[in-house]
């Protein structure tokens, strides 16, 4: 049996609109550009832990809240 | 606009410059030399030299623009950690990395063709440093344009 690799499921879209945060602001909170908070919302980038873990205090959530391993 | 959005725009706009200078110019530059081989008009090697120096002068604008924008960068340190996030940094570690692949197939063309049909070592070279730089500019700015896409 063949076993895939995991991906990476997050709810930044939903944190950020929570939060009424455009991606622009969001990215001027954590210190990257608007594309970068585009690329990790529709998973086609996986941020470092840095980032991620900037992404959770900036969103007042943990990273675990944010980023979620797709079954 | 945010600063940092104006200066990603910049970038973008002063590397497709500098691509296009850059190609323009080697372009003109191998055409002369090529027209040189073939033994050419004169009035065709004068345009391919009147072409790459257009684009020789587009490609120096493109460095001095460059330069400009690296100052303004650097004169505000929080700018700088925005621009060269991780984003960036990937995808210019994949741009050089296409841009390797690139260059080690230039080469084994360069060395296959020039087995039957001989020509100098600069134009060798210069073919070889064409593809390196058109084709990691050009996987940059797809790699960046890739991120824009929603």
């Amino acid at each position: 049996m063949t076993e895939t690799a995991p991906r990476l499921r997050n709810t930044l879209r939903e944190h950020r609109a929570r939060f009424g945060l455009t991606q622009e602001q969001l990215a001027a909170l954590v210190g990257v550009t608007r594309k970068t908070i585009n690329t990790v919302e529709t998973g086609r980038f996986v941020p470092s832990t840095l980032l991620a873990l900037k992404l959770a205090r900036a969103l007042n959530t943990s990273v675990e809240g944010l980023f979620q391993l797709e079954p | 606009m945010s600063d940092v959005e104006r200066m990603d725009a910049a970038r973008d706009r002063l590397i497709y410059l500098s691509l296009a200078g850059f190609l323009v110019w080697q372009a003109g530059d191998v055409a002369r030399q090529v027209f040189d081989l073939l033994g050419a008009p004169r009035a065709l090697r004068v345009a391919a030299i009147v072409v790459g120096l257009l684009g020789a002068v587009a490609w120096a604008c493109g460095l001095v623009l460059l330069r400009r924008w690296m100052r303004r960068l650097r004169a505000n340190p929080s700018l700088v950690m925005a621009l060269e996030d991780e984003v960036v940094r990937d995808a210019r570690l994949r741009a050089f990395a296409v841009g390797f692949f690139a260059t080690i197939g230039a080469l084994a063309v360069v060395t296959v063709v020039g087995a039957f049909f001989p020509f100098s070592a600069r134009l060798a070279g210069q073919l070889s440093i064409l593809v390196a730089v058109s084709v990691s500019l050009s996987a940059l700015l797809h790699f960046r344009r890739r991120i824009e896409v929603d």
